[in-house]
């Protein structure tokens, strides 16, 4: 092979390797994400963005429990949800739930308390994985 | 610009690209143990909870993330099989929040068990575990 020739294939795994990292964080996903998942506002009513969640999709055979996913105004994907009834868990209930395939790491968590809401008729808790910072999870409004 | 200078910026191109896709493959400082300086064996910080639980495997925790954790299980191996919250009852009854709750980094669950769970040592009130899982329930720690 001419030095040429090598010169050329360094720099072209160099750069494949450089425009691999470009995109290390892989981009977030955007909606709608397809397959069995539907918008939550047209299967049980909630509003089309809830404020600090953002627009939901379920598949409708998961429902209460979920996972839904919740995406920002911009339709990028910003967290997976589940929901939890308080009622089960007092009465102990076992939940083994799917993960969605998202190919994103999660930043942090939330286990929060919410009030009962179109699609989940009793109070409940949500568990949030965050797909992005806090700053900007609060900016979901 | 003389021949040499460019193969040189070539060469650099090159080791710079490759070294970084290496750090972007690299296993994540929580994939095995010990995650890191903050987190310490649960079987240490409370006995006499067992160094390793089937279905569980070896915990650690940041003791001042305590009770909810996340408490990090590691299998046999030492490979990060899932994160684990543990949210005592009465808080859920109280509608506590537990907010801003540290992730493992760069990991993403593949399933998700929540279950009650007796008080043990560590966690002195019946509680739920929460538990990610980023491996199939056929590679659970046994």
């Amino acid at each position: 092979m001419s030095r040429y020739a090598v010169a050329l294939t360094a720099l072209g795994l160099g750069l494949f390797a450089l425009l691999g990292v470009a995109g290390s964080v892989p981009g977030q996903p955007v909606a709608p994400p397809g397959g069995a998942y539907r918008k939550a506002s047209e299967l049980v009513g909630l509003p089309d963005f809830v404020p600090g969640l953002g627009t939901l999709y379920v598949d409708p055979a998961r429902l209460p429990e979920g996972p839904y996913l919740a995406y920002d105004r911009a339709g990028h994907l910003v967290s997976t949800v589940f929901m939890m009834p308080l009622q089960a868990i007092e009465a102990h209930t076992r939940f083994a739930l799917p993960a969605p395939p998202v190919d994103l790491a999660v930043d942090h968590v939330d286990i929060v308390y919410g009030p009962a809401h179109p699609g989940m008729p009793e109070p409940h808790y949500h568990i949030i994985l965050w797909y992005i910072p806090k700053a900007q999870a609060r900016l979901l409004q | 610009m003389t021949r040499y200078p460019v193969r040189v910026m070539i060469a650099a191109l090159a080791a710079l690209g490759l070294v970084a896709c290496a750090a972007r493959t690299g296993p994540p400082s929580s994939a095995i143990t010990p995650p890191g300086p903050a987190y310490q064996r649960v079987s240490l910080l409370f006995p006499p909870f067992p160094d390793y639980l089937p279905h569980q495997g070896t915990l650690y925790v940041d003791p001042t993330t305590l009770p909810a954790g996340p408490f990090l299980a590691y299998d046999k191996g030492g490979q990060l099989v899932a994160s684990m919250y543990m949210i005592p009852i009465r808080d859920f009854e109280a509608k506590k929040p537990f907010a801003d709750l540290a992730a493992a980094p760069n990991k993403t669950p593949v399933r998700v068990d929540m279950h009650y769970h007796d008080a043990h040592p560590g966690i002195a009130d019946p509680h739920y575990h929460i538990v990610f899982w980023y491996v199939p329930a056929s590679q659970e720690p046994q």
